[in-house]
């Protein structure tokens, strides 16, 4: 059975037989040292990023392709300054504000006037230019807790939820609304499936979450179905205690950070038609393990969850992986069978 | 232990930590006991919540706001008493790195178990960490988030690897107890409680 990417993914998150179940690491930086682009233009310009996770999908078997490089494209729209080194991750140099008094300056935004923005909407329309229904093409938007604290700050992010909860929540309403809107036009450009970066609701607790972000993180996920597109839901760090929330936002592809440990006791939890994506370590199993190691932990991934995990580092592949090492983890893809 | 302070340091609520460390002291209470035995045990109690993840970041960083506006009334009566702090550390994430929630969180603990705390901020290079050391610190932390910037530790252990008067400590989400072990570093710490557990042991030993 020959399928295509985007035939195995949708197949394997419906609960379909496939060829093999599908792959879909985070490369970033990866990607970008893999291709010999540097940082900068990777983040910025959409013919570098999608040229060299292209470049990645076909020389390792990935399934899908995506537009991840940072989490900065909306900050930068509501107003945050960025510097971008030629060779490292983005870093805010300006913030929106200083004190949550001034919280009213998150204001709507129009992804059509934000060139980050606008850049990864071309970033799909690439996809499609280039592998037309191929890969499975995965858009981004931030989910409103990782937006405050991109905006914000993170340690004044915590602090805010305490301080003003109102506002917070005020807020939280205007960031979903430019989510909707900015999923809308990424889906309308071709991507199958939206991930929802919410990096850091790991870390604020099952309660203030559940008070405060995951109804925003259910309309996101109701709007992309809504579409007709697949959600992916990705918060970064140990989300054990927000698991079952994560799950019940309904989101079809749930991905799991290492931190979390096993998937065992999660894995019931999950829909028919819901997958998790997860969990190798990826410093001490891809970057520092060697060949077995890789595979014991892809078989281990696969096993917890009944065979309901596409394989995934959790989190992100590191730029110090070697090739050799990723060469091996795909190898131990290509032997899995469903 | 004043339970009352225990409780409002615990809960984040610095009007009532003011108001009863202001309390405490026009009653005669020395500053160093109402330190001691209320105030740094809640916090080190925030810490074991924290890593038995009973509590979450906004919890701690309230609770340190909440403990710094009882320190800073303390701090005159405390400087007057000749009180003594457990040691003098410096903590900074290393060079290239940019990343400070997990070193913030760290230096609240360690403040709020009774270290003396230079926060050298992000981005540290050997200098920084070297001028901390001739400022006293007797244990040098090093946090790290990237993969890119762990093997910078390795640089500050190496440095430091002659001079017995210091330690160095490593920790951060991608370094294990098996990198520490790697590099030689003097000590891991796998979370913020955790890493004050470390010198705890030792600046006893």
């Amino acid at each position: 059975m020959n399928m295509t990417s985007l035939e195995r993914t949708i197949n394997f998150i419906e609960n379909r037989k496939v060829d093999r179940p599908p792959f879909h690491p985070i490369i970033m930086r990866f990607a970008a040292k893999y291709s010999n682009a540097k940082y900068k233009d990777f983040c910025l310009d959409y013919r570098v990023k999608t040229k060299a996770m292209l470049k990645c999908a076909k020389d390792f078997s990935i399934d899908w392709l995506t537009v991840m490089s940072d989490p900065y494209a909306e900050a930068e729209a509501y107003g945050v300054k960025f510097e971008y080194p030629e060779n490292n991750l983005p870093e805010p140099i300006e913030p929106l504000f200083t004190d949550v008094a001034d919280i009213n300056r998150i204001g709507k935004i129009n992804a059509l006037e934000n060139p980050r923005m606008v850049n990864r909407i071309n970033e799909i329309k690439e996809y499609v230019n280039l592998t037309g229904n191929e890969y499975f093409i995965v858009g981004w938007v931030e989910g409103p807790m990782a937006e405050y604290a991109d905006i914000r700050g993170f340690g004044d992010a915590c602090i805010d939820l305490f301080d003003a909860p109102e506002k917070i929540a005020e807020a939280s309403e205007i960031m979903t609304e430019n989510a909707i809107d900015f999923i809308t036009h990424q889906v309308k450009a071709g991507a199958h499936c939206i991930g929802i970066g919410e990096a850091a609701c790991s870390q604020i607790g099952p309660a203030l979450y559940k008070e405060l972000f995951f109804e925003k993180d259910k309309a996101l996920v109701d709007h992309i179905h809504s579409l007709g597109a697949y959600a992916k839901l990705h918060i970064c760090g140990n989300t054990s205690s927000i698991l079952p929330d994560m799950i019940k936002t309904g989101a079809d592809i749930v991905d799991i950070d290492h931190l979390v440990g096993s998937m065992r006791p999660f894995a019931n939890l999950l829909g028919e038609k819901q997958v998790f994506s997860g969990s190798s370590d990826p410093v001490s199993v891809i970057q520092d393990g060697d060949a077995k190691s890789i595979e014991e932990s892809v078989v281990a991934c696969y096993d917890e969850t009944n065979g309901r995990c596409i394989v995934s580092a959790g989190c992100e592949v590191t730029p110090g992986t070697s090739i050799d090492n990723f060469r091996a983890y795909e190898n131990s893809i290509l032997k899995l069978k469903r | 232990m004043n339970e009352k302070l225990a409780e409002a340091i615990t809960k984040g609520d610095r009007n009532s930590v003011q108001s009863i460390v202001n309390e405490s002291l026009t009653n005669g209470e020395k500053a160093e006991s109402i330190l001691n035995d209320s105030m740094v045990t809640a916090m080190r109690e925030i810490g074991e919540k924290f890593s038995r993840n009973e509590i979450y970041v906004p919890e701690m960083l309230i609770a340190a706001r909440a403990m710094q506006s009882g320190l800073d009334i303390l701090e005159e009566a405390l400087v007057a008493s000749g009180h003594k702090t457990l040691g003098k550390v410096a903590i900074g994430t290393v060079k290239g790195d940019l990343h400070d929630i997990g070193k913030n969180l760290v230096a609240i603990m360690l403040k709020g178990a009774g270290y003396e705390v230079n926060d050298l901020g992000v981005n540290c290079d050997i200098t920084k960490y070297e001028k901390a050391v001739d400022d006293g610190a007797q244990i040098v932390l090093c946090s790290a988030l990237l993969t890119t910037t762990m093997p910078y530790m390795k640089t500050v252990v190496d440095h430091f690897k002659d001079n017995e008067n210091v330690k160095v400590v490593i920790g951060g989400a991608p370094v294990t107890q098996d990198y520490a072990d790697s590099i030689s570093a003097d000590g891991y710490g796998s979370d913020a409680y955790n890493a004050v557990v470390a010198i705890d042991q030792m600046l006893s030993a």
